[in-house]
């Protein structure tokens, strides 16, 4: 009969116990996150050296290098600062509209398809439109009055659409979880998909019988998202109006989460919706509104894309920063000036491990050898906040830990928290 | 007899609370054995720390005359000890079969599911369970899930079941068939301990009762010599003089006055039925029970996060002597209406506050929306922080700090005085003083009191009889979501409240 049966053997409990530090001191946490980033950073010039067979150093320099490229007559090259600019607002657009839906709880990883519906209905006002301002647009020097409203209107028609687009995207998920507590995560994943295939379906389209879509309106720059008139290279790029907006933004996105009646009500309803049942707030509106003003943001991201860098649109415009700044949100704990260093120490890596493997330097240090430094630095920054919250220990018999069990040491099942992992083993 | 399991001089203690003080027990083999005490007496944590989930600060553990060290459930398993929680422990999407076998190695990498669900149905056959072994969990009713655990145990050859509370969940004809299991399950000479804080089952079901009361065990009567009134006596024992002021209430006016109310779960277990009884200024009304008898949804009914059944009435006078019906209103819109009413809830940290804000963030629950203002206004709360800071002597390194780093007395003192600040016309609360030292307890009662001498109707739900007899003015008794009685808390006594409580007499509800 198997109901006598027992179970024979007992494992004993485990030698290295984790658990959480209530608080730690500044100097554990410059402790903890230098020395991992130290760590990373000795353990990537190894990795350099045996990989690459050669000068580890000279490989730093290289990744360095690409984003911060000396030119022949000194100075910086523009181009390289430009070009690791563009994903460095990209991506921290994105990290910053994800805050209100991540500070409320709302896993929302849909940013990729929040930003590419927006660049997409951008790109049809973009196509669209100038037919429907054809007389305006029609003599750009003779009448240049009728034909700059005409351009304005359609940049900011793309612009609104974009927001739009954007925002039903997030919204419509966020509905769902509000009426139904469908799961958020699979929902905004799900999104994404549909969002890449529509990308697909009219790139398709537009591109006719060309092997690629190319500019639009490559002759005419109708819809072309303005740029300084500057004879300074930088200013008169297409990231520094975008570079502003976004710093502006990192300070809106604090103000708004901290200082403001709707910030409140998200963070409360992200402590716990029992507390915001409790004092009167309308979880299912907050929900809704807080997570369609994330896709809104996205759908801005997605119209600079299209209408300011790119002038195009594929289904790989978010530059796969849809789901990295998912990390960069995580890491910076949703603080919006912290995402600033984050966002900024992936694109340098990323550019840097570009420019190492463009390099020629050594053969075996192709992209993914470098994109693996990357990795090792992206995972001691995780290592040092781990290290930061939690205290690891170690016992070394059986009788040592009964005795740490019983003197309070290791409070194992404080409040019932871990029983049902203790009975799931 | 023989002796299956012998605790000796276990003490337990979690942070400033002992739950279990040098307890003893003995334990005889193929016995059902009721474990009765008042809540918070250590039943539960007692028998936790023989089912290996707490390990006991002082004391042993003997099973079968030897000494053992159970530290972990699988240790508890070994010596065929389980235990069938209060929450149950499934997995919810998992069918019943496959929550039995959950976590044991000796099933191996593949599952022979037929193999599982003939088994389970052997054991489902022997002691006269009705049960589907591929049904879901998620589909099952509360008694189904209970017979889950209880299989559970004893496919893993458990030969002494620990159940807690667990008829607190069931109909009385669930109750009826699962006395009939346990009582299969002595006769095949299995040992059954229930904790409980019912009268009639201890006496229906059980051959002992042990008694605790402040972490110890009382006393161990035999059922068959033991009566209600003894067990009653033992259980909440002798009156504790409690010297806290209580002037005589002033019985100005009826500020609420609760009719027929019925509440419903959404699993259709009523949970309160037909309540008729009113609340007047310048009075404490106390509200006694066995946790689960309906305190909660009686205050969730009346501050609007609860729907009330139809016909249901609930009938606030505001200052001005206006009639306000709160039935069918959200928070939000009691709030419009003008009804100044504070909430003080059991759940402080998950409920009442929000535990990564700071004092002057949770003054602010109550009032952010004040003012046209798109942006917080902080000012006020600020000084209402500073305020209830001084006043009630919150120690907090500062107004910033995130309140669930406080310890637990000043937690609810922030609680407390949020509510209290909004000069509230009906101030309830919810097991006010509950895990709060003496003095912090001494603190809240003196911050009801004075709102009492203001005229404010107070509700204090709570769970010690002593302070209850000693705080309020009347005490209504709740028992299975029904009120069993209104005293006069200054001419009842102990026994009386602790009959009405406990009034349940075998009623079949259809």
């Amino acid at each position: 009969m198997t109901n006598t049966k027992t179970v024979e053997k007992v494992k004993k409990p485990s030698r290295i116990r984790i658990t959480k530090r209530n608080d730690s001191n500044f100097f554990q946490q410059f402790s903890a996150r230098g020395l991992t980033f130290v760590g990373a950073i000795v353990l990537a010039i190894i990795f350099l050296w045996i990989v690459g067979g050669n000068n580890p150093f000279v490989s730093l320099l290289y990744i360095f290098q690409g984003t911060f490229a000396p030119v022949a007559n000194g100075g910086l090259s523009i181009t390289k600062l430009v070009a690791f600019l563009k994903n460095f607002v990209i991506l921290l657009g994105i990290a910053l509209a994800l805050i209100p839906s991540y500070k409320m709880r709302f896993w929302n990883i849909g940013a990729q398809g929040q930003v590419l519906i927006g660049g997409l209905a951008a790109a049809f006002c973009m196509i669209y439109l100038p037919n429907a301002f054809a007389s305006q647009l029609a003599d750009p020097i003779g009448n240049a009055g009728a034909y700059n409203f005409a351009n304005t209107m359609i940049i900011l028609l793309s612009a609104l659409s974009a927001m739009v687009a954007g925002g039903i995207w997030a919204f419509i998920p966020a509905f769902f979880k509000a009426e139904w507590k469908t799961n958020e995560t699979l929902f905004t994943l799900m999104m994404n998909y549909i969002a890449v295939l529509l990308v697909q379906l009219f790139t398709n389209i537009w591109r006719g019988q060309k092997s690629a879509m190319g500019l639009i309106n490559q002759n005419s720059n109708v819809g072309w998202f303005w740029t300084m008139d500057s004879a300074n290279k930088f200013l008169s790029s297409t990231v520094f109006i975008p570079l502003i907006l976004v710093v502006v933004l990192v300070a809106t996105t604090y103000v708004y989460i901290n200082y403001t009646k709707h910030g409140y009500e998200i963070n409360v309803v992200g402590d716990s919706i029992r507390t915001a049942k409790y004092t009167g707030i309308n979880v299912k509106h907050v929900i809704r509104r807080t997570v369609t003003l994330s896709g809104i943001l996205c759908g801005i991201v997605g119209f600079f894309i299209v209408s300011n860098f790119d002038h195009t649109i594929s289904n790989i415009s978010d530059l796969g920063y849809g789901f990295t700044a998912v990390i960069v949100c995580w890491l910076a704990n949703f603080n919006s000036f912290a995402m600033v260093g984050y966002s900024f120490l992936i694109v340098f890596l990323e550019k840097g491990a570009k420019n190492l493997a463009d390099s020629g330097y050594s053969a075996n240090l192709n992209e993914y050898s470098a994109q693996f430094i990357v990795f090792i630095i992206i995972l001691s920054v995780m290592l040092g906040k781990f290290f930061m919250r939690y205290r690891i220990y170690y016992t070394f018999s059986r009788e040592h830990l009964m005795k740490s069990l019983t003197s309070g040491l290791l409070d194992l099942v404080p409040a019932g928290e871990e029983v049902t992992a203790k009975e799931a083993m | 007899m023989e002796k299956a399991i012998e605790l000796i001089g276990i003490s337990k203690r979690f942070g400033k609370t002992l739950a279990n003080d040098n307890a003893n027990l003995t334990i005889y083999k193929g016995e059902i054995l009721s474990l009765l005490g008042e809540n918070g007496s250590g039943k539960t944590t007692l028998m936790n720390m023989l089912c290996g989930l707490y390990f006991p600060d002082s004391g042993t553990i003997r099973i079968n005359g030897k000494e053992v060290v159970i530290a972990s459930p699988k240790d508890a398993f070994k010596h065929g000890i389980g235990m069938v929680h209060q929450h149950f422990k499934l997995i919810e999407v998992f069918s019943a079969s496959d929550n039995v076998i959950l976590g044991l190695k000796e099933e191996g990498f593949f599952v022979d599911h037929r193999k599982v669900n003939r088994e389970v149905l052997e054991i489902a056959k022997r002691y006269d369970f009705e049960i589907d072994a591929k049904k879901k969990v998620y589909r099952m009713s509360v008694g189904e899930k209970q017979i889950v655990e209880i299989i559970k145990l004893l496919y893993r050859g458990v030969d002494t079941l620990i159940l807690d509370e667990p008829t607190a969940v069931l109909t009385p004809q669930e109750t009826k068939k699962l006395f009939n299991v346990l009582r299969k399950m002595r006769e095949d000479g299995k040992t059954v301990i229930i904790i409980t804080h019912k009268l009639n089952e201890v006496l229906e079901l059980s051959d002992r009762v042990a008694i605790l009361r402040k972490g110890k065990i009382i006393e161990t009567i035999k059922t068959s010599e033991a009566n209600e009134t003894i067990l009653t006596d033992a259980m909440v024992g002798e009156h504790v003089v409690l010297e806290i002021d209580r002037d005589e209430p002033k019985h100005e006016d009826e500020v609420l006055k609760v009719e027929h109310l019925n509440c419903t779960s959404s699993q259709g277990i009523k949970l309160i039925k037909d309540a008729n009884f009113s609340i007047y200024g310048g009075e404490i009304l106390g509200i006694a029970g066995v946790s689960g008898s309906g305190q909660k949804a009686l205050l969730d009914a009346i501050t609007g996060l609860r729907h009330s059944d139809m016909g249901s009435h609930i009938t606030f006078k505001k200052t001005d002597g206006k009639l306000e019906e709160l039935v069918g209103k959200t928070p939000k819109s009691i709030k419009r209406l003008g009804v100044r009413l504070a909430f003080v809830p059991e759940d402080r940290l998950g409920m009442g506050l929000v535990g990564e804000f700071g004092m002057t963030g949770n003054m602010l629950l109550r009032s952010y929306e004040e003012g046209h203002s798109y942006f917080l206004n902080t000012k006020k709360p600020h000084e209402l922080a500073e305020h209830i800071k001084e006043q009630l002597n919150v120690i907090t390194p500062s107004l910033d700090t995130p309140v669930r780093k406080l310890s637990g007395g000043n937690v609810q003192k922030v609680l407390v005085g949020r509510e209290i600040a909004s000069s509230p016309r009906l101030l309830l609360t919810a097991y006010a003083t509950r895990g709060l030292d003496i003095n912090t307890s001494y603190a809240i009662y003196n911050l009801l009191n004075e709102q009492k001498k203001k005229g404010v109707a107070v509700v204090y739900v709570g769970e010690d009889l002593d302070v209850l007899l000693a705080l309020t003015d009347r005490i209504l008794v709740l028992c299975d979501g029904q009120v069993t009685g209104i005293v006069d808390s200054r001419t009842a006594d102990k026994m009386t409240i602790g009959r009405l409580m406990s009034n349940n007499v075998e009623v079949d509800h259809d």
